[in-house]
């Protein structure tokens, strides 16, 4: 009986511990850092000899991933010690609310793209600009403000860099070349936005209606985030003022005229593009003008397609746009391998710039290596690209979280149910977004490090 | 048993443990993992998110005390107010029309006939599958311009078929259609019960010249009343749960379907919660579904008494 008690007692008390652990949660194992003896080369291997696992989370990048596993495949060699692992998260809430339940554990990946301004706000991400880029020999003005912009918490440089990209992404269009000759059309400058109305008069003339749905040619894509696709648009010059921006003459128009292209089967609607996304069927020959990403391009060359560039285009003529990006590699204060987490970091504004354009078709993020490495001299579809990137201009800050601007049930009340005047529901919807807008400006100016 | 009354006497007197209090030992030292698991897995959870819809906690930062506002708050929220609406719409439109496919399939299945056996196992494979398969599945076959349905419904005549997910007349009848689709789940129940029915009592019946609509009314739905009370409470709470099609329907955008006619309350919680951060009011909306749900149980338990019948008499 006194053994089996004993037993009894074991079990319980380690079933207890168990169910405590669980509900309590663990902290992994910590690296090391130590230092390489004196004497030992510089910039490009790093000054301490790191050892332990990095954790790098991402969400998916096109192409595999390929550049940031070749990125994480040179930083191992250089440091045979330190074991990285990839982590890849699908894109929007999911890869959101895995770091924000990571942020409240105090546990957060190591490196990770900084998707979320709010993280950076709320200061749970290392600033890299003041303390690190003079040690790495860069400065702010090396990269492109556009892309870089996206590592900082209000598109401002001067508010501080949180994140690094290792290349430039650019939302451009693209038109097929051989649709545009057949029809008669003049390609689209590369050095200028088309308006809305030109745009939609192109649509219309390369439509080629088929009886059958998967042979249906259409002459362009008009995605519902395509006409207040610039900030200042729809929220002011300031980000603060939806009413009168978001319902303005030139909105309801551009509106008007991009629902009429998807009732009138120009454009593809929501229900085509979930069975097959724009860059496909640009790929297949079934899209003749499709914004893009810069990284598509692969696809279209593999598919035999002839293609021209052109800037973003616009709902105001007289100005031009392109929207520039990048994914902003940063590491979080709690991570529990700070000195790994910056090295990694530096490799990617440094020697991660000359590596990406050997991996993937698009320009460094640094201005100074693309120019070094002679990026596109050799490759007429770059040097197209460049000329187009010349539109490109930061977007208007705003706080994350205005869910009321929802531009796809605005495009499905007026092309399902035809609704054919944007007018109304934009006044509807700027009064809606103008108190959302107070909201989340006030929630973000709450936050803070 | 006057020996051990003895012994344990005797293992009082030497200061030794009972038997007795040795056994209730030994049984809370079994329990302590289970019990461990209640404070440290639900009770302590529970009273934090007690604590924290009395403050305007947010993901990225601590909440400070701000009482009942967020309870205060959700009188003024279109969307919450919407989110109730559209959970006991559903609720109501559901219910009854899974009890009565689940009934209707299980009677099916309780005939005697060669292969039956296959039937339910096919029968019950859809309510095996993961709930985001099936979503993502129905979100292809109901696409208004490509899906399977659509295709087949103009082959049949009608030109201009419901466009299901992207209309808000339509999207919850396309919910309660996916829906059906894994009724077998419930059917197995039922049919556990009908199976449970003694057939003495249909012999009777037939013997009094009792018709099959007769003995369904006067001794199937009685005899299976309890299966169905259970099913009920389960479909009830099942239904102010749904969050997985929701998600996927929806794309993750904050308008839960069209118009916001799928904006569940489990979905619209999701977004304040961990979209917008707004933990505090997250946690709030979680204890009114809470109260929300008690108090649908308990009319349900109130009908109970009227119409559920139990063989042994009085209540379970």
């Amino acid at each position: 009986m006194q053994t089996r008690g004993n037993h009894v007692w074991l079990v319980s008390g380690l079933a207890t511990v168990a169910i405590v652990l669980a509900a309590c949660g663990q902290r992994p194992g910590g690296s090391t850092a130590t230092p390489i003896p004196a004497g030992s080369s510089g910039a490009s291997s790093a000054p301490v000899e790191l050892s332990g696992t990095l954790s790098v989370w991402t969400y998916p990048q096109g192409d595999s991933e390929k550049p940031i596993k070749a990125s994480i495949q040179a930083f191992k060699a250089l440091h045979p010690k330190l074991d990285i692992k990839l982590v890849v998260i699908p894109e929007g809430d999911p890869y959101f609310q895995k770091i924000n339940t990571s942020l409240q554990a105090k546990n957060p990946p190591d490196i990770a793209i900084i998707e979320d301004r709010s993280w950076m706000k709320a200061g749970k991400v290392v600033r890299l600009d003041q303390q690190y880029f003079p040690k790495w020999g860069v400065t702010v003005d090396d990269f492109n403000p556009g892309g870089l912009a996206r590592g900082t918490p209000t598109g401002n440089v001067k508010d501080g860099i949180y994140g690094i990209g290792d290349f430039l992404g650019g939302n451009i269009l693209v038109y097929n070349k051989k649709m545009f000759a057949d029809a008669g059309l003049t390609p689209p400058p590369a050095d200028r936005s088309l308006t809305i109305q030109e745009y939609a008069d192109i649509c219309r003339k390369l439509t080629k209606p088929d009886a059958n749905p998967n042979k249906y040619v259409y002459g362009c894509s008009m995605p519902e985030w395509a006409p207040p696709i610039q900030a200042k648009d729809v929220f002011g010059p300031d980000g603060r003022h939806a009413t009168g921006n978001l319902n303005s003459p030139e909105m309801v128009n551009a509106f008007n005229i991009a629902s009429a292209l998807i009732r009138d089967k120009q454009a593809p609607s929501g229900s085509v593009l979930e069975a097959a996304a724009e860059s496909d069927l640009f790929a297949s020959g079934r899209l003749g003008i499709t914004w893009t990403d810069f990284t598509e391009t692969p696809k279209y060359k593999q598919n035999k397609i002839d293609f021209g560039l052109a800037p973003f285009f616009v709902i105001h003529s007289g100005e031009s746009f392109v929207d520039t990006w990048t994914a902003a590699w940063g590491t979080f204060k709690d991570s529990k391998h700070p000195d790994a987490a910056i090295e990694f970091l530096h490799y990617m504004a440094t020697e991660a710039q000359k590596q990406r354009p050997t991996i993937s078709p698009d320009p460094p993020l640094s201005q100074k290596v693309a120019e070094q490495v002679g990026y596109g001299k050799d490759d007429p579809v770059k040097a197209e690209y460049l000329q187009v990137l010349k539109a490109a201009k930061p977007q208007v800050f705003v706080p994350p979280g205005v869910e009321a601007a929802d531009w796809a049930e605005l495009m499905r009340q007026m092309t399902v149910e035809k609704k054919t005047d944007a007018k109304p529901l934009l006044d509807a919807m700027a009064d809606k977004v103008q108190k959302q807008l107070d909201q989340v400006w006030q929630r973000w100016d709450k936050l803070s490090g | 048993m006057v020996a051990a009354a003895q012994k344990m006497r005797r293992g009082r007197r030497l200061g030794g443990p009972s038997l007795a209090s040795a056994e209730t030992r030994a049984a809370y030292l079994f329990l302590l993992p289970w019990l461990a698991g209640l404070v440290f897995l639900l009770a302590i959870p529970l009273g934090w998110a007690a604590w924290i819809s009395l403050t305007d906690e947010q993901l990225l930062r601590p909440g400070v005390w701000t009482g009942v506002d967020n309870y205060a708050r959700m009188l003024s929220d279109d969307l919450f107010l919407t989110a109730v609406g559209v959970t006991l719409k559903w609720i109501v439109l559901s219910t009854p029309v899974f009890m009565i496919a689940g009934l209707g399939l299980a009677l099916l299945l309780n005939q005697k006939l060669p292969g039956i056996r296959a039937f339910r196992t096919v029968l019950y494979i859809p309510a095996v599958l993961s709930g985001v398969a099936v979503a993502v599945l129905w979100v292809v076959l109901l696409n208004g311009d490509l899906g399977a349905v659509n295709q087949i419904l103009r082959a049949l005549g009608w030109s201009n078929p419901p466009n299901w997910f992207e209309d808000p007349g339509w999207a919850m009848p396309a919910l309660v259609l996916m829906g059906l689709w894994g009724v077998g789940g419930g059917a197995i129940i039922y049919l556990a019960g009908l199976q449970n029915i003694p057939p003495h009592l249909y012999e009777a019946a037939e013997v009094d010249g009792a018709g099959p609509l007769s003995k369904f009314w006067n001794i199937t739905l009685p005899m299976v009343s309890p299966t169905m009370f259970f099913v009920l409470i389960n479909t009830i709470v099942d239904g102010l749960l749904v969050f997985g099609p929701i998600y996927v329907i929806s794309s993750g955008a904050q308008t839960g379907g069209p118009a916001n006619s799928l904006l569940f309350y489990m979905y619209y919680l999701y977004v304040k919660g961990f979209r917008d951060g707004e933990l505090g009011y997250a946690s709030a909306l979680a204890w009114v579904l809470t109260v929300i749900g008690m108090v649908l149980v308990w009319l349900a338990f109130r009908l109970e008494r009227r119409y559920v019948f139990y063989e042994a008499g009085g209540d379970a």
